[in-house]
């Protein structure tokens, strides 16, 4: 009996610790994801129907073993990269993660040639 | 005037034309990137009949298929150009009813007509989402290989379907 | 009697176009003395005209004079009576003629306040101040007048959009344009300085003081409309990088390195072409912002009605008005010269890095927020930039910046090297102790924390080094202030973001649950009228280890000409702790799905900003005895 119930407890504490961690994993991903029907929000943040409908589809795909980014795949080939709130790093996203870089290059050289002795 | 101004003053200029240009789109219009693909695969009842539909229900010719709910105010506005479209017999067109409770669905197309030859039930909306559903309705254009054509998002009506439909429904 | 005041308002408008267009004529801008005292009466009387119209538009919605079209869109009879004043500027009519408001306010100032410049330069001044009155005033008259009339007059008004019947409205707006407006008494002096032979260094010392002011009104804009947000959307959070409010913190970053260059300047007479560009800059930001918001050509969270008819006419004014400034300055450039004789760890050098660092972030917003307009208009796939890409590029840029400012006053005391050592040292123990308090566990937050205790201590260190000085003291309290702030602010937003906890469940009345340490129990559920709007105001317990600690009472309300229901969150807010509970949907009878954040120490956010105000309050000196010639 009391292995039984030991038995018990290691399943229970087994699912928590899995639970604890798609927990967190839930939290990040519906922040990081779009409402496509709201104005500016992220999944988190709405209660509208579809976003409802969403979060429980992407709690499903994490119970399921669904890594974060074949989630963020399986929406985005959905619904366009337009869900992600994390632009992809590709060509045509090229001068939106460069241009900080470039431009604190130019800008320093503009500067510090003019004015550093 | 040296060579540095007038780069300067094309910048400026051309960042006016961009943001000219930009007051003329419309920032919630997203396109659909299933555009060109195939229709996503499925295994779903019909509303009337509780057969099993997949994918080999689809006809060999253009397809509209249309998302709709009997909870759906707007689906009632394009009601009546989908059925003036329906009879129209070079077309095949398929309603997902989309996450709604089968006798109000019934009920509301006994009122208002039937243009669907077949019907998807889509209770859980998991068809829905592999379309990329995001507002109800939704009509989709589909060529005889069931590629998706076409993507509108909101009630169709004469415009859209003189100016945007037909074109692709007559190629 | 209510309806002629709308025309009394009306009419006052175009008295002040009229004033305006005087102002500018070209017979006063010639350099006759009487024309003169002409442009200086006519820049003094722009305020009390417009101010007196925005009276009568107040007036009319106190009133309940529902010909008005603008007023029957945005009040209704059973509005609270605060309301119906701060909703005379709630919508876009009527907040753009509050923005013509703080704008001649600012003109007014300006022209009692500028006699000891000389007279060309005050002219030019001046002049350029009543271009962009004018500008302002003409778009309210042509595309946005709040006084044109209904064709029909309804029997009441269709209610305030129920987000905005909140102290933040009152508030928020007027402190966010004081700044906004403010920033153009720096651009059109800056303008005006391109005109002259030299930009002098008193006159960087004559701006100062409006730099200071702006920056600090629009601090407090911000913070306030940040505290809002926080409290009335529901979700928590506090910035939300969303184009709205990266409309405002562009010109804040920018005003935020304008005004230490603008100390160099007026100093030491260097990076005077640099400053003048930087104000030019500052509030073509500001204006940015505005055509931003205003068109309708971003899709933003904070309501506002838009339409993109009206963004022709502002995107007309700013090309005007930014290309007007920049080619001024880029046909008189050549006139300033520069010593370039600064070495790089100085104060003068840690100016030009934080301007380096301030502009390329203010730059990385400006991306950011225009770049899905950007693909969409060269047809490729649309994108989100939100809060995944502002994190990735605007944190890096920020800790070489608050490193810097931290060093500060080991620069100013000229510390030596085996002192600096000790110090770093004594601020690392501070750091890792005050961490494993936090139980921080990320790198991030660590750095969070780091920063904090770095920028705290070399103020500290130095006020007990300098304690026998105190004039030394005296003209660094603003600036340690300020810095004093940031430390603070950080170690907010770090804390609250790093150890936050937030859950989202159902809950049954009689039920409790708990969350991090505390348990809270749904105690009951009780229905509240109001004048406009029903509400239902749940009573959460909240205690630890059976021992009560407070009530939070979240509502939901269904405002009378609304439909969708409004949130109200309970916040039980104390100095070390948020605890925030919202309410979500009914799920059944006496069942409700609800949310609860505990947010330590995220008060400090807005504490902080405070100190940054104050800091910027002590750093204003008047100096009006000079006549800068």
């Amino acid at each position: 009996m009391r292995i039984y119930h030991l038995m018990i407890f290691l399943l229970i504490s087994n699912t928590s610790f899995a639970s604890v961690d798609i927990e967190r994993q839930y939290t990040k991903l519906i922040e990081e994801l779009r409402c496509m029907v709201c104005q500016n929000q992220n999944l988190a943040e709405s209660e509208a129907p579809l976003a409802v409908d969403m979060k429980e589809k992407i709690r499903d795909m994490l119970e399921a073993g669904k890594t974060e980014k074949e989630i963020k795949s399986f929406l985005s080939e959905r619904y366009s990269s337009y869900i992600l709130y994390d632009p992809p790093v590709n060509m045509q996203n090229i001068l939106l993660w460069l241009g900080p870089f470039i431009f604190i290059m130019f800008l320093g050289y503009f500067l510090l040639r003019r004015y550093i002795k | 005037m040296n060579k540095i101004t007038i780069f300067y003053a094309l910048i400026f200029i051309s960042v006016t034309i961009f943001l000219y240009k930009g007051l003329h789109y419309d920032p919630k219009k997203i396109e659909s990137p299933l555009i060109g693909k195939t229709f996503p695969e499925f295994k779903l009842t019909d509303l009337y009949t509780k057969d099993t539909l997949t994918n080999s229900n689809f006809l060999e010719k253009k397809t509209i298929v249309n998302v709709w709910a009997s909870w759906c105010l707007e689906c009632e506005r394009e009601h009546s150009y989908l059925i003036q479209l329906s009879k129209n017999k070079d077309i095949d067109m398929i309603g997902i009813n989309y996450k709604d409770e089968t006798s109000e669905a019934m009920g509301w197309l006994s009122m208002r007509g039937n243009p669907y030859r077949i019907i998807i039930k889509d209770s859980i909306g998991d068809l829905s989402l592999d379309l990329g559903v995001y507002g109800v309705p939704e009509t989709y254009i589909l060529d005889k290989n069931q590629v998706i054509q076409y993507k509108h998002i909101g009630p169709i009506n004469n415009q859209i379907i003189q100016e945007e439909m037909l074109p692709i429904l007559s190629e | 009697m209510i309806i002629e005041i709308g025309y009394v308002g009306h009419f006052l408008l175009l008295l002040g176009l009229m004033n305006c267009i005087i102002l500018l004529s070209p017979k006063v801008l010639t350099n006759s003395n009487i024309s003169q005292e002409i442009l200086f009466s006519a820049s003094k009387l722009h305020f009390p005209i417009i101010l007196i119209s925005f009276l009568c538009l107040i007036t009319t919605f106190v009133g309940e004079d529902y010909s008005l079209d603008y007023v029957s869109k945005n009040s209704n009879s059973s509005l609270p009576l605060i309301y119906k004043i701060s909703a005379a500027w709630a919508g876009h009519e009527g907040s753009m003629l509050l923005w013509c408001v703080v704008s001649s306010f600012w003109m007014f100032l300006a022209s009692m306040y500028s006699t000891n410049l000389h007279k060309r330069l005050r002219v030019n001044f001046l002049a350029i101040m009543g271009i962009l009155n004018l500008g302002f005033l003409l778009f309210v008259v042509a595309t946005s007048n709040p006084f044109d009339r209904n064709m029909t007059i309804p029997l009441d008004g269709n209610d305030l959009n129920p987000l905005l019947q909140d102290f933040g409205l009152i508030v928020h707006p007027p402190m966010l344009y004081m700044g906004y407006v403010g920033l153009s008494v720096v651009f059109s002096f800056a303008v005006a300085c391109c005109f002259e032979d030299d930009f002098k260094k008193e006159w960087a010392q004559w701006i100062r003081p409006w730099v200071l002011a702006s920056w600090a009104f629009l601090t407090l804009g911000i913070a306030l409309g940040s505290w809002w947000a926080y409290y009335e959307l529901g979700w928590g959070g506090w910035w939300f990088w969303d184009p709205v409010e990266n409309a405002s913190f562009m010109p804040w970053l920018m005003a935020t390195a304008l005004l230490h260059s603008v100390i160099a300047t007026s100093e030491r007479g260097i990076f005077k072409s640099w400053t003048i560009l930087l104000s030019i800059f500052t509030f073509s930001l500001s204006l940015l912002g505005t055509f931003l918001v205003r068109s309708g050509i971003l899709i933003s969270v904070h309501s506002f009605a838009n339409d993109p008819s009206r963004g022709v006419f502002i995107l007309f004014m700013l090309v005007a008005l930014i290309g007007g400034g920049l080619l001024s300055y880029a046909l008189n450039s050549k006139k300033f010269i520069d010593d370039s004789d600064v070495r790089l760890i100085s104060r003068e050098g840690f100016f030009l890095l934080n301007n380096i660092l301030l502009v390329t972030a203010t730059f990385t917003i400006l991306l950011g927020t225009m770049y899905p307009l950007f693909l969409d208009i060269l047809g490729l796939e649309k994108i989100s930039v939100g809060v995944p890409y502002y994190n990735a590029v605007f944190v890096p840029l920020m800790i070489p910046l608050i490193l810097l400012v931290g060093y500060v006053p080991i620069l100013l005391s000229r510390t030596s090297i085996d002192s600096q050592l000790v110090q770093l040292f004594i601020i690392f123990v501070i750091s890792i102790f005050l961490s494993f308090i936090f139980s921080v566990q990320s790198v991030l937050f660590f750095v969070g924390i780091f920063s904090t205790v770095w920028i705290i201590a070399n103020i500290l260190f130095d006020f007990y080094r300098s304690s026998d000085n105190s004039v030394k003291i005296r003209r660094r309290v603003g600036m340690y202030f300020a810095h004093f702030g940031l430390a603070i602010f950080i170690i907010g937003a770090s804390v609250s973001e790093s150890n936050k906890i937030e859950k989202e469940f159902t809950l049954e009345i009689g039920e409790s649950k708990k969350v991090g340490v505390f348990d809270y129990r749904f105690e009951n559920l009780k229905e509240f009228k109001s004048a406009n709007y029903d509400a239902v105001i749940a009573s959460i317990i909240v205690s630890k280890d059976d021992r009560f600690i407070t009530e939070i009472n979240p509502e939901k309300r269904l405002y009378h000409s609304s439909d969708s229901p409004m949130t109200e969150a309970g916040i039980n807010g104390r100095l070390d702790r948020d605890l925030y509970v919202s309410l979500g949907n009914m799920v059944s009878d006496n069942k409700w799905s609800m949310r609860i954040y505990d947010k330590p120490l995220i008060r400090l956010i807005w504490i902080g900003t405070i100190f940054m105000i104050l800091g910027a309050i002590f750093s204003i000196r008047f100096k009006q005895s000079k006549i800068y010639e």
